[in-house]
């Protein structure tokens, strides 16, 4: 007897003896297989070692009704769960776009720094500045950037995790309906590695620096440039 | 060996495993095959009875490059049922001993 024939005569015997959770008890009975397999024991020597399989479906007791679930709740708790997804996945979809955002956020600040950087004014966008000040305003646009991808990077994280945690609850309601095991819930936090997590906290920590220092600089630096307080007056800016 | 009387025995040794730690099937059999004279098969049937009857849960736990494995956790109920079941067990080990030994000495 082979691993197949076994295991359709364990199947058979166990619906024949009203056993509750079949599959349950015959995935128990293939993992048995694997892991003899694992160790070079051939299909014909692990079924003869388990017994004889109508022999073996007897020994289980009819099993309970689980949980005491009759089949009309149990069609109502999968409408519910059904029900629920809809607006689980609408929740899903505005967190993503807001990663989206983000995302493009970061991209915008990029962009913005290049031009400053280059001195590139596409469809004369940036305001009329000297280009020291325009350089150091680059600096403030590059670390924004920096500082928006780690947002993005930890703001996705969060939201995968969430997303991960929710389809193992999903598994789990549906796992407890046919009466099988469950997987243990996840941490609702992501778990980034610590090398990565110290990384991103650094990498944050010395560009929030750099950020706020850049700014103060910019801003003093074309006051003096302009030889005024409200140097954005001077050179015109906000108006059309 | 009566096949009921030495199935209460292995669920003894069951549960006694379960209270150290959680395992999976295939660990709790070759545990037991390597202490007891038992076919490869029948501790399944002993675990899924067990769980029935509210002594051990299971649950899933991942691994890598496979399919998840089932593990086996003793409850609080199965754990009284051990301790309770134990002590009985061995008193009335040590109470058998000694009628046989008792048999033996009588014969000489």
């Amino acid at each position: 007897m082979n691993r197949s024939e076994f295991i359709s005569v364990l199947t058979r015997a166990l619906k024949e003896n009203k056993i509750t959770d079949v599959d349950d008890i015959v995935s128990e009975y293939e993992a048995h297989f694997r892991f003899k397999m694992q160790d070079g024991y051939s299909e014909e020597e692990i079924a003869s070692k388990l017994g004889d399989p109508e022999m073996l479906a007897r020994q289980f007791d009819p099993g309970i009704k689980t949980a005491g679930k009759t089949k009309g709740g149990k069609v109502l708790t999968a409408f519910a769960l059904a029900f629920f997804d809809v607006f689980v996945v609408a929740f899903f979809i505005v967190l993503l776009t807001w990663a989206v955002a983000m995302a493009i956020a970061t991209v915008s600040f990029t962009a913005l720094g290049v031009c400053l950087a280059g001195d590139i004014n596409v469809y004369n966008l940036i305001p009329e500045m000297p280009y020291w000040s325009s350089l150091i305003f680059s600096v403030c646009m590059f670390s924004l950037a920096i500082l928006s991808a780690v947002g993005t990077v930890y703001f996705f994280s969060f939201t995968r995790q969430l997303m991960l945690s929710y389809i193992r609850f999903h598994k789990n309601a549906l796992s407890v309906l046919a009466g099988g095991p469950v997987y243990p819930s996840l941490a609702r936090h992501p778990r980034l590695n610590d090398k990565a997590r110290r990384l991103l906290r650094s990498i944050t920590l010395i560009t929030l620096i750099i950020f706020v220092l850049s700014c103060i600089t910019a801003f003093v630096v074309s006051m003096l440039s302009a030889g005024a307080l409200g140097f954005w007056h001077q050179w015109n800016w906000f108006v059309r | 060996m009566n096949v009921q009387y030495k199935k209460g025995v292995i669920e003894l040794c069951v549960l006694s495993l379960l209270y150290k730690r959680d395992c999976y099937g295939y660990d709790i059999s070759e545990y037991l095959l390597k202490h007891i004279d038992i076919s490869d098969g029948t501790v399944y049937p002993i675990l899924r009875n067990l769980k029935t009857e509210g002594y051990v849960t299971t649950y899933l736990s991942e691994v890598s490059g496979g399919p998840p494995r089932k593990y086996y956790r003793i409850t609080e109920q199965g754990r009284n049922m051990y301790l309770s079941d134990k002590a009985e067990w061995l008193g009335f080990i040590k109470n058998v001993v000694g009628l046989l030994e008792e048999d033996k000495y009588e014969q000489i």
